[in-house]
């Protein structure tokens, strides 16, 4: 039976209740978990923060277009103002068409002030340093085998066996995700086991040629190769080749700790976004991709290896970028910035920011949350480590990813400062006395991200207070999906009501510090007669 | 929904542990389903499911929560675990080395819970005899020695899935029933609803009700 025939026949609410005009609820797998509500209390406690406050909004706007990206951008290729495409992507995300191109620079792969030129030559870089990173944990897998291993062993640990049997290429590499609501029982999904392997498998494309040459070409790069196709040009590629050699020897492997690394990979990679189209069907090329680019990290990445949930964000930068190399290189500058997301430290800090700012801005909620023993906010924890991408479509995801990664409005930004400035002005026009903003109170490191947690939590509620117990919580949490973009606009509210706190606590500090000042002005003066 | 009666007397939180991998999300998708998940994407932090069932003509109601395998934000799953009535502990009978980590699993359950709690041992993939790394009797003397229930079960074929789960709660409800599981007790993982007779009209009933009577 359909879930959503039971949730019919059980009679729950397919509309959106009342409270919630823009979060949806789905029901419950089977049962009638929605029973949650024990006793609906007569009177919330007050949220402790006026979210219909009085704020100015940037209404969201439509993708950024083709046309309009090519505005951004001079004759020669340089993206000239950064923060008008950081600030088109905040409102409206990227057209899919250019998300690859628009990709490249919000994720860092190229300098904004990079020419066409000379991106060519940093991605040729990036080409054959990935090329001889990838090429030194395969040999040293090898030369590193167990004493009593067999060559075909050998072989296999370095070598990404899809796990499924060999069967013809899938023809489907279209790049449109296969709606989420399809069953997902007609791709097959038998578990793999290392004894599947011993089948033949359509031998690997290493991008090299025999006498160990990258193939350009066969990277998807036919401009480059053609470019590198004369003698000396390939000389020049290969004196490239022997200084990355160089510079990649150079760094510790810990072949022991890359071989625990690649179990947990092999287990993840076959089972990451496969109802979506790009990674679906038997003998998807792209499941190795994403194997490779994970096993690379993990190399030289020893500290922080893998970590499940990497394979996530991984499968994004693929989807969207395309090829193995640019989508390692970004995959690696975003790591750079949120490695400490992967580490237990780090994740528990992040949450503990939600908590902090819940507090602020509604704490009545926070201690309900307590009582039912979730007062630590854990279940925030895959909302931000994979930036909301289990909440929402494929496409959606994708989408806020970019939204999240625009880094428009955070609290270091200049949107913060400018919303500072202008409740400031309001406060001073309308009470008078000088404006001091030494001691505002904004906690920097509130990212959008956090902000976004928060609302989700502020806009359930009333529904978190009908419950009362960690179960029914849970079950309520597990169920919501909501809708990206009224999600944003509200928690672009909050952002802002949360910046026009801050500055009325600033006047309340001044205020206090003028009496303090007073006071001490009083002293001194008598002091110093 | 409205406030009103329940048409379960008792819920029973059950906590699913295991290295990654081992199929912990296949089983509870099984036993909540009845269907097979293929491909299903790792869990991050915890899921959760529920299920009515049927022990001695009560109705109880399964609170499962569902861990994530990985060693990295364990202090995440394991705030998960108090107050659990039940643990499944899962391993995998193709891969050896997810066997050799339960006496760990076990630690973590056995501090974590109250000594009550009913700990059931699963050797998961028993459809993949041919691929087997453990043997069903070393893993039977296992859970002998600790005092565990023992199944292997398949969430692919769902063979022995819904007794792991039922039998838990049948040991859970013999222990409320012999007055060793104290329902006063905080973190006992059982909450007792004294059940009303509803609505004909209204009551809810668990979809493949005759799979759940036992």
């Amino acid at each position: 039976m359909e879930s959503e025939e039971e949730a019919e026949i059980l009679g729950f609410p397919i509309e959106e209740p009342k409270n919630m005009t823009h979060i949806v609820q789905r029901p419950c797998s089977v049962d009638d978990s929605f029973e949650q509500v024990d006793i609906i209390p007569s009177k919330l406690p007050p949220a402790g923060l006026a979210l219909d406050t009085d704020v100015l909004l940037t209404s969201r706007t439509d993708p950024l277009t083709r046309t309009q990206f090519q505005e951004m951008l001079d004759p020669d290729g340089r993206l000239v103002c950064e923060h008008q495409l950081r600030k088109a992507v905040f409102l409206g995300g990227v057209c899919p068409e250019i998300r690859r191109e628009v990709w490249a620079f919000l994720f860092g792969l190229y300098p904004c002030s990079s020419t066409t030129r000379e991106r060519e030559a940093i991605l040729l870089d990036y080409i054959v340093r990935y090329h001889e990173m990838k090429s030194r944990w395969k040999t040293l897998l090898v030369v590193n085998s167990p004493p009593n291993s067999t060559p075909l062993e050998q072989c296999l640990t370095a070598r990404y066996l899809l796990p499924e049997e060999s069967s013809p290429s899938p023809t489907a590499t279209t790049t449109q995700p296969v709606p989420s609501h399809l069953p997902s029982d007609s791709t097959r999904s038998q578990p793999l086991h290392d004894a599947d392997v011993d089948q033949a498998f359509p031998a690997e494309n290493t991008n090299t040629k025999n006498d160990g040459r990258i193939d350009l070409k066969g990277l998807g790069h036919p401009k480059l190769a053609q470019q590198y196709s004369t003698p000396d040009m390939s000389q020049k590629l290969d004196f490239m080749r022997l200084q990355a050699q160089v510079q990649v020897n150079r760094q510790k492997m810990d072949v022991q700790n890359l071989r625990t690394n690649i179990r947990v990979i092999d287990k993840d990679v076959p089972r990451t976004d496969r109802d979506v189209l790009f990674f679906s069907g038997r003998n998807n090329p792209h499941l190795r991709e994403l194997r490779d680019i994970l096993v690379t990290f993990a190399a030289y990445n020893g500290e922080l290896g893998y970590a499940q949930g990497m394979n996530d964000i991984l499968s994004r930068f693929l989807y969207v970028m395309g090829s193995e190399v640019e989508t390692y290189w970004c995959f690696r500058t975003y790591m750079e910035k949120i490695g400490s997301d992967f580490m237990e430290e780090g994740m528990t800090y992040k949450i503990d920011l939600v908590r902090m700012l819940l507090e602020e801005m509604d704490p009545a909620l926070l201690k309900h949350l307590e009582t039912t023993d979730l007062g630590n906010l854990f279940f925030c924890h895959r909302w931000l480590l994979l930036g909301f991408k289990r909440e929402f479509s494929f496409e959606d995801s994708l989408r806020c990813f970019e939204i999240l990664s625009s880094h428009h409005l955070e609290l270091s930004s200049l949107e913060a400062e400018k919303a500072v400035l202008r409740e400031e002005r309001k406060e001073f026009a309308s009470t008078g006395g000088d404006t001091r903003t030494s001691g505002l109170a904004t906690q920097k490191e509130y990212t959008f991200e956090v902000f976004m947690c928060a609302t989700v939590l502020t806009e359930c509620r009333d529904d978190f207070f009908a419950c009362t117990d960690c179960g029914q919580v849970f079950c309520f949490l597990n169920n919501l999906t909501f809708d990206l973009d009224s999600l944003l606009t509200k928690s672009e509210r909050l952002f802002f009501v949360y910046c026009k706190k801050t500055v009325g606590e600033s006047f309340q500090l001044v205020d206090s510090n003028n009496s303090n000042a007073n006071n001490k002005q009083g002293f001194l003066s008598y002091f110093f007669r | 929904m409205a406030a009103g009666p329940y048409n379960y007397s008792y819920i029973f939180k059950y906590i699913i542990i295991g290295d990654m991998g081992v199929g912990k999300s296949c089983l509870l998708h099984q036993f909540t389903e009845k269907k097979f998940m293929a491909d299903c994407p790792h869990t991050i932090g915890v899921e959760f499911g529920t299920r009515i069932i049927e022990v001695a003509s009560q109705k109880i109601k399964l609170q499962i929560w569902d861990t994530a395998g990985q060693e990295r934000f364990r202090a995440v799953t394991r705030s998960y675990y108090r107050g659990a009535a039940g643990a499944l502990m899962v391993y995998d009978i193709t891969r050896r080395s997810t066997y050799n980590h339960l006496s760990s699993w076990l630690t973590d359950a056995r501090n974590l819970t109250n000594p009550n709690t009913v700990i059931f041992l699963i050797g998961n993939k028993c459809d993949l005899d041919a691929q087997r790394d453990v043997t069903y009797e070393e893993a039977k003397q296992f859970a002998e020695e600790n005092g565990l229930m023992f199944l292997e079960c398949s969430a692919k074929t769902g063979e022995n899935v819904e007794d792991a789960f039922l039998d838990t709660a049948k040991k859970i409800y013999q222990n409320i029933q012999d007055g060793s599981l104290d329902l006063n007790a905080a973190e006992s993982g059982v909450q007792h609803k004294p059940a009303t007779p509803r609505n004909p009209i209204t009551t809810d009933q668990p979809p493949n009700k005759e799979n759940c009577s036992c």
